[in-house]
């Protein structure tokens, strides 16, 4: 009977239980903890006040950095070209309102291809930035951070979780925000795709080139305008399995002499719109623009069925940055909705981690349309080959490219 | 004759001054210019070191000898011959005749550069091309055909003929002043000895205002060959008509992953060769004026310029200069104001009619960059005119009315910048100004308007030495002799007797060159930083970020500020509006010396 007793008193589990605890008790403590006199009560305030600083941690960084941006007394930081110069002053004001600054913010309307230049040029001749956070595509973005333009945020999982409502509950993950070699360098914020902008009563949508090779077909001839920069064809390498530089040149040649013009993408939109051209390669934005002025004008997209590439636009804080606190808080904070809920209405460009409405059809029309998106930070052969535009012989390549696109 | 302008290569203290003011202006230029040929030496940015010659040896290529260079020199004296085709004759029946509404008409050709070259080459694409051009549509409707093949889109005759409407202004404001300066009794004389009005026009009105006239010619190739939004627009950006304007922008700006890199050397290159026939162009001129006493022909004895009474002939005048101001002036700011008023710009049409609306005006002057902007402007525009009237006086005394050794020089130095592209230019100074933030951080120059108006006022020294120049070149030295035999210095000469007699080229100078600032958009964009943005960046972003409707809209009030602050000044010069090219002006002080 005695033995039975024993028996049921080990299935009902309290002998296990408290073999595990002790065991466990021993197996966590460090020694020196146990030896100490109170080291017992030690530890259990500690395991409490672990599981609240995970918070109260982004929450110290913050009110830092706060403290930091305050003494430094201003932030000097570029915004997108093309957003409006009325964009400014409310961006300024609710960026300053959310952290409770009373400091000056310059936001200038700067174009980024042309700025990053001068930015590597200041930052190799040791010189301080113009600004203390640019605004710039990825490849741009990846160059200044090449030429050790752009600063490291420490702690930037902590703070952009602090900062971004998003990320802090979980619905956008950090690299989301921060991928690749930029992780904690520089913060995604905006992207947009490029696509095929047609004229819808030149050209119907089952006309319109399939892929991008077909773009040098003779029927097409004269009547597509693409923009001067390579981004619609640099990617193209790192979509293709099998691929050759000299044919892919070719392809691009083929459609430069057969296009119509070679125009900035805003003007080739207004000249397909104005019925000069039946379609031209531009971006997803421009669709809403126009759209947006006027829900009548003839044009539709179409995505190309080979590839489309997809441009994310970083903020970064400079190297040598006159204020690096200010401008690591108006960094992160441009990820937030709240930023976004000013600029995104007039601008129409989308957050591809985004939650409004502009956010959900820029992801629903890629989804229904099942085009094959790349961008540069999205696989590792991406990042190869944009490393290796960067080496002379990569160069030599993307000009002859540019000629190319000129029908050169 | 005075030993201080006389004795050959003599530096006189009277002479210190100009030259002193002289050298500090053209020190800057030599400086850029160092720079601008150093770029095309080193491999990659200036601030770092190498040696390399393979910038050269790039550029060279069959296509360029077979195309660029070709299509450059068309676009260059094609744009010559349709300016001074409309400019030589307005300037005549501007000045010299009793055309009705002068006034009015000098004004609107000076508003002409306010608007934007790329704007006018959208309005021409709108108006002459095959497949929407309005002329076109018109032509074939009437003519019967479904189209008419001409354009002037992906030609370089297309670009010359709208470059030689945009630039016909230049052209007609130098010979302006001239012409109406030039002493009556010589075309008196030719009257008496029974010369026909034609005839006296070939034979002694057109040899006296040569220089004028040269000068704005040579002043008109340097600008067509270098400008390059509108080659750009009309077909160099297609490859289809490179010239070598275009070339320089896209070795500078290639695109895509190289964004972030300038191939500035290459630049270089090409801004040394777009210079070349700019310098034998100018060693012509200065042929030309070495003779400068034969065009002095404003003496002491007093000068009233003869109107010529065109009597029935004068509507056929009028419809001269109003079919000009049509196809440079009209028809382009009619677009502009049509694409101003459309939310999305579509072609004439009754649906199109339907949608015009002013929402572009909506919130422009923020849209814009609101007060500071615009207080940026007018400092800008201010300081460059007063800045350029001023050196430009200083260079030209010393190379017309000095005998200094170096004036042959100066002329030649003070010119380099036109020839220079002035993306090259910004560039340069652009680096200088990081430099100075890295070792002359007391310096304020990167990032601050003076950046910009330092970059403007050695790209206008061009123009305003031509003025000065020619205006200088026909004053009689018997005038200042007079004075000086009366124990008056120079400095007092220069401002009591020179400048009230070249009074209308000074205005000229300064209304012109703050017109050019005001719509200069390449280097002020190059050299923006957050604290210096001007209206003409700020429109150019809104038309480069997709903003047709809003930059359009910025176009439309940028041109009625400019009409206005034109009435504005020309009334505070204490004339009447026909004072811009100086008849009432001008006159004045001389009345008073008889």
């Amino acid at each position: 009977m005695g033995r039975l007793r024993k028996i049921k008193a080990l299935a009902s589990g309290v002998i296990p239980w408290c073999v595990l605890v002790v065991s466990w008790l021993a197996l966590l403590m460090p020694l020196q903890l146990v030896m100490r006199p109170g080291a017992e009560t030690a530890l259990v305030w500690e395991a409490l006040a672990d599981a609240a600083e995970a918070p109260s941690k982004g929450k110290q960084l913050l009110d830092e950095l706060v403290r930091k941006a305050k003494q430094e007394g201003e932030v000097v930081a570029t915004i997108s070209s093309s957003w409006r110069k009325t964009l400014i002053q409310p961006l300024a004001d609710t960026f300053r309102k959310r952290f409770g600054l009373d400091i000056k913010v310059t936001l200038a309307n700067v174009e980024s291809s042309q700025h990053f230049a001068m930015a590597i040029a200041e930052t190799q001749a040791g010189a301080p930035p113009t600004y203390d956070v640019v605004q710039g595509t990825d490849s741009e973005t990846m160059q200044l951070h090449g030429g050790g333009g752009t600063q490291r945020v420490e702690n930037w999982e902590a703070l952009v979780a602090e900062i971004n409502p998003l990320v802090r509950s979980g619905k956008v993950r950090l690299d989301q925000i921060g991928q690749g070699p930029l992780r904690g360098q520089s913060f995604m914020f905006m992207a947009n795709v490029k696509q095929l902008i047609y004229n819808t009563k030149l050209i119907s949508e089952k006309d319109l080139p399939r892929t991008h090779a077909e773009l040098g077909d003779p029927k097409y001839k004269g009547k597509f305008s693409q923009p001067p920069w390579t981004t619609h064809w640099d990617i193209g390498p790192a979509a293709f399995e099998k691929f050759n530089r000299n044919e892919w040149l070719d392809v691009v040649r083929r459609a430069g002499k057969n296009g119509g013009a070679v125009l900035y993408e805003s003007a080739g939109v207004q000249r397909v719109v104005l019925g000069e051209f039946a379609f031209v390669l531009a971006q997803d934005r421009y669709m809403r623009q126009i759209f947006g002025k006027d829900p009548k004008a003839p044009i539709g997209y179409r995505f190309f069925d080979d590839y489309n590439g997809l441009t994310s636009f970083y903020h970064s804080v400079r190297t040598r940055a006159r204020h690096p606190s200010a401008g690591t808080l108006f960094a992160l904070w441009m990820t937030t909705p709240e930023a976004q809920a000013i600029w995104q209405p007039s601008d129409l460009q989308a957050v591809p981690y985004g939650d409004s409405a502009i956010d959900r059809e820029f992801r629903l029309g890629i989804e229904k349309s099942k085009a094959r998106v790349i961008g540069w930070l999205d696989n590792e052969k991406a990042l190869e080959v944009l490393k290796w535009y960067g080496t002379d012989e990569g160069r030599k390549y993307l000009e002859a490219m540019a000629r190319a696109i000129r029908g050169e | 004759m005075s030993a201080s302008t006389r004795r050959p290569g003599g530096i006189t203290t009277a002479n210190a001054l100009p030259l002193a003011f002289s050298w500090l202006i053209l020190a800057v230029v030599i400086v850029l210019l160092a720079f601008v040929l150093y770029m095309t030496f080193v491999p990659s940015l200036p601030t770092e070191p190498g040696f390399t010659l393979k910038h050269w040896s790039n550029v060279a290529s069959s296509r360029l000898l077979t195309r660029v260079i070709p299509n450059t020199a068309i676009v260059g004296f094609g744009a010559i011959f349709v300016g001074a085709f409309f400019a030589l004759p307005m300037a005549w029946l501007l000045n010299r005749t009793t055309l009705p509404l002068r006034a009015t008409f000098t004004t609107m050709i000076g508003i002409t550069p306010v608007i934007p070259g790329f704007i006018l080459a959208m309005g021409w694409i709108m108006l002459l091309d095959e497949r929407i051009g309005l002329l076109n549509n018109v032509a074939a409707s009437l003519l019967g055909f479904s189209s008419i093949p001409l354009s002037v889109k992906d030609s370089p005759w297309g670009i010359a003929w709208v470059l030689g409407l945009i630039l016909a202004p230049a052209i007609f404001f130098l010979v302006a002043g001239p012409l109406c300066r030039i002493d009556p009794s010589l075309e008196e004389a030719a009257s008496v000895v029974g010369m026909r009005h034609l005839t006296t026009l070939r034979r002694v009105t057109l040899p006296l205002v040569w220089p004028g006239i040269l000068g704005g010619l040579i002043y008109v190739f340097m600008t067509a060959v270098s400008i390059f939004e509108i080659p750009a627009l009309l077909g160099a950006a297609s490859g289809k008509v490179p010239v070598l304007a275009s070339e320089i922008f896209y070795s500078v700006r290639p695109g895509g992953p190289l964004t972030a890199t300038f191939a500035y050397g290459a630049a270089g290159v090409y801004g040394t060769l777009l210079a070349a026939p700019s310098l034998v162009a100018l060693y012509v001129y200065l042929r030309v004026l070495e003779r400068t006493e034969r065009y002095q022909v404003i003496t002491g004895k007093g000068y009233r310029p003869r109107e010529t009474d065109l009597g029935g002939w004068s509507w056929i005048g009028v419809g001269f200069v109003v079919l000009y101001l049509a196809l440079a002036v009209g028809l382009p700011l009619l677009v502009l104001l049509w694409a101003s008023l459309m939310p999305v710009l579509q072609m004439p049409s009754r649906e199109a009619l339907s949608k015009l609306s002013f929402t572009n005006y909506d919130g422009l002057f923020e849209g814009l960059g609101g007060f500071g902007v615009i207080s940026n402007t007018v400092v800008l525009v201010l300081s460059v005119s007063l800045f350029v009237s001023f050196f430009s006086f200083m260079v030209s005394w010393v190379v017309v009315r000095t005998q200094a050794q170096s004036r042959k020089l100066m002329d030649m130095l003070v010119m380099v910048p036109h020839a220079i592209p002035s993306l090259a230019f910004a560039f340069a100074l652009a680096m200088l100004g990081i430099l100075a933030s890295r070792w002359l951080p007391w310096l304020p120059l990167s990032g601050t308007l003076g950046i910009i108006a330092v970059a403007h006022v050695i790209n206008r020294m061009p123009y305003g030495t031509r003025v000065m120049n020619s205006a200088l070149a026909q004053v009689h030295r018997e005038l200042e002799e007079c004075a000086q035999v009366c124990g008056t210095k120079t400095p007092t000469i220069m401002r009591t007797i020179i400048l009230p007699l070249i009074k209308p080229s000074v205005i000229y100078l300064v209304v012109w060159t703050a017109m050019l600032s005001f719509q200069e958009v390449t280097m002020a964009l190059f050299l923006s930083g957050p604290h210096n943005n001007v209206l003409s960046v700020s429109i150019w972003v809104l038309w480069e970020g997709g903003n047709l409707g809003t930059a359009a809209a910025g176009a439309v009030a940028m041109v009625a500020t400019t009409g206005l602050l034109m009435f504005g000044i020309l009334r505070l010069a204490g004339g009447p509006t026909a004072g811009l090219v100086g008849r009432e002006v001008g006159a004045a002080p001389l009345t008073k010396s008889q």
